[in-house]
């Protein structure tokens, strides 16, 4: 197992990107002219809340599309190569797990109860039989190994293991075919602090003797900071803010991540909690303008009429969706 | 507590246990220890944090206190009335005084039922009101929990809010009532980051207008700061360190608070450069206790012939400054243990 991904530049390119599911009441705009780009062997996060779009967005780029899409466009390339109009088959084939993997949110609850923890590591590569099953087994155990199961595990039922060995397990099972970018949608939703704490380190160490590269969704910017070199945060289908996260956690500049950064209950400081008032909005029809304006405390007649365009912060390199930043328009101070 | 002020807890438990059977092989059954010996005391008007992780029992003994399980041992006092083992009947009026609030808003609430229902509800149990009455104490309740204007939510279905609003409609059907004593089991461990703090707002506020005393049970020490003067840590079954809040995440005296507290993480860029001190493993279930102290097989400070041997006694811990009400169960701090730790010294 050497390190991954070695092209010069970015191993995942994203530009543009949508995924709109057909609605009752119109399009739902889940993810919404997307852009970013995670280099080999880092990590962006995805933060924002619930129906912010960021699961759809994964789902987006591994093509796990529900019957009911709309509009899925964009340009997706994985170290170079444009991925995005590939036929099922060979995104089957070629992208999907092989390339980019992913550890869904809850995934542990969806291990088959009936068969061994080893024979489901060994799943992707039983299931694409291009090699012999002992062999697989091999393999599984391999990367099992790797992330701190201890071997016996391989010959147990999931029902035997305690939270944080699934979720090894299913590590594992995003791993095996070596992929260089596994998405990590909530990998940690389900555990107890400590054993969280054991799962990011775990991260921490694929990171690092792997050159894994990751994309970590959570709603949970704390827990983001544990692993991420870059973060973007998404509101309403949107990434409003995208930057290193030194920029985005030192020096926030959307109202929307200072309000996120302040919502954390801090365990050494007794500032009173902030909360953002009001609900993330409709994403059939989402407000004109900046889609934070109504629930913004710094927005002004333009927030509600013009969408603004993405603005280099005032320090730093991170960017942001925000017409404060616009040094034409009167900005007040935060 | 200061000694001046001797009033009777609102809510006190006494050594209180719950211990069940479970079937292990077909002709042997185990006892699960989910609680195991555990005295609380709650004033009115106060709020208690019990921090722990799954399986500490921190569930079981919230649900002691509301006497939706009876204890297999020890006692629960209710304002100085022993409800150990009232009937359900007898028990009514002290469920009108005690509410609990729960940790899914997705399925503590019924899906079938309108907001209005749902609030309404406690009040029909209980015989309150009638009519216009009912439904202005209804509104009253929503209107409390910041669900405003209170007549737009009245006909709304629960999946027609959000997380945030739909544990704010529990807080309602808890409040509708006016209760003294709210359980508050994890109310935010299944709502976005980003609404945790208005919930948990929301409940502070209702504690300074209503005077409740709550038990707030949650496995995030860093919302307990937020939350409650004082905390109590569980560790399977037992409490293992209690002791104002703040004292007790900026001293833990106990190896596993210390585990617990290098385990949360901060908004922090520099988190990512290290790995985090980890308590090794996880807590062993509560059908298999460990010997002696039950963090003994995960303990960085383990003393090898004392810990796995001798459970140790809960210890009260001097701050310097009198009393400061800070109590810890581990070997490091009772006798037996500071002698040890002073012939190893030498």
């Amino acid at each position: 197992m050497t390190a991954r991904g070695s092209s010069d530049g970015p191993l995942l390119q994203v530009e543009d990107l949508r995924l709109y599911y057909a609605g009752e009441h119109g399009d739902v705009r889940a993810v919404d002219g997307v852009s970013f780009e995670i280099g080999a062997g880092e990590t962006m996060a995805i933060v924002g809340e619930s129906g912010s779009g960021k699961t759809s967005l994964a789902l987006a780029l591994l093509h796990l599309l529900p019957r009911n899409v709309a509009v899925h466009d964009g340009s997706v390339a994985l170290a170079g190569e444009s991925i995005m109009e590939l036929t099922e088959g060979d995104f089957r084939e070629r992208v999907r797990w092989r390339q980019i993997s992913m550890v869904f949110q809850g995934a542990t609850e969806s291990m088959n109860p009936v068969f061994k923890v080893g024979h489901q590591v060994a799943e992707p590569l039983t299931a694409r039989k291009e090699r012999p099953k002992h062999e697989a087994y091999e393999v599984a155990r391999e990367y099992m190994g790797l992330v701190k199961l201890p071997p016996e595990t391989f010959d147990r039922y999931p029902h035997e293991l305690s939270g944080g060995m699934k979720q090894r397990a299913v590590i594992a099972t995003a791993l095996i075919l070596e992929p260089s970018l596994v998405i990590l949608d909530e990998p940690t939703s389900a555990l107890d602090v400590g054993v969280q704490a054991q799962i990011m380190n775990l991260f921490k160490r694929l990171k690092r003797d792997l050159g894994l590269a990751s994309l970590f969704i959570t709603h949970d910017i704390a827990l983001a900071s544990d692993l991420a070199d870059s973060i973007a945060v998404m509101y309403a289908g949107e990434i409003v803010e995208i930057g290193p996260s030194e920029d985005v956690l030192r020096r926030p500049t959307h109202p929307y991540t200072q309000r996120l950064l302040a919502a954390i209950p801090r365990l050494r400081s007794d500032d009173p909690l902030q909360f953002i008032p009001g609900v993330p909005p409709d994403l059939t029809d989402p407000p004109i303008g900046c889609r934070f304006h109504p629930r913004c405390p710094f927005a002004f007649d333009r927030c509600q009429e013009q969408a603004p365009p993405t603005f280099q912060a005032a320090e730093g390199e991170a960017t942001a969706r925000c017409w404060l930043l616009d040094g034409s328009s009167r900005a007040p101070r935060v | 507590m200061s000694t001046a002020e001797r009033e009777t807890p609102l809510l006190r438990l006494e050594g209180a246990e719950v211990h069940f059977r479970a079937r292990e092989k077909l002709f042997r059954t185990t006892i699960v220890r989910a609680l195991d010996g555990v005295d609380v005391s709650l004033n009115q008007g106060e709020a208690l944090a019990l921090v722990g992780e799954s399986g500490s029992g921190k569930t079981t003994l919230g649900r002691v206190s509301l006497r939706l399980l009876e204890p297999t041992g020890g006692r629960v006092y209710f304002d100085g009335e022993d409800i150990t083992a009232l009937s359900d009947g007898r028990l009514k009026p002290f469920r009108k005084r005690a509410q609990g609030v729960f940790q899914d808003p997705f399925t503590s609430l019924d899906s079938y039922m309108t907001i209005r229902q749902i609030v309404e509800e406690p009040l029909i149990i209980h015989k309150i009101g009638r009519g216009n009455e009912r439904r202005e104490r209804v509104e009253w309740a929503l209107d409390e929990v910041r669900m405003r204007p209170a007549g737009d939510f009245l006909d709304r279905y629960p999946h027609m809010l959000s997380g945030g609003q739909r544990q704010r409609v529990g807080i309602a059907r808890a409040l509708v009532l006016t209760p003294e004593y709210i359980l508050a089991d994890e109310p935010v461990s299944m709502i976005d980051a980003s609404s945790r703090a208005e919930i948990l707002t929301l409940l502070n506020e209702l504690q300074e207008r209503h005077r409740i005393a709550y038990l707030y049970i949650t496995h995030d020490i860093a919302t307990a700061r937020h939350f409650a003067p004082r905390t109590a840590v569980m560790y399977l079954g037992r409490i293992v360190e209690e002791g104002p809040t703040k004292e007790l995440i900026a001293d833990p005296l106990h190896p596993y608070t210390q585990g617990l507290l290098a385990a949360v993480p901060e908004p922090d860029p520099a988190n990512r450069l290290q790995e985090r001190d980890v308590l090794p493993g996880e807590p062993p279930s509560p059908a298999q206790v460990p010997t002696g102290c039950r963090f003994h097989p995960r303990c960085p400070a383990f003393m090898d012939g004392l810990c796995d041997v001798a459970d140790p006694v809960p210890v009260e811990i001097d701050g310097g400054d009198g009393g400061t009400g800070r109590t810890v169960a581990c070997h490091l701090h009772t006798d037996a243990g500071r002698e040890r730790q002073a012939s190893s010294g030498e």
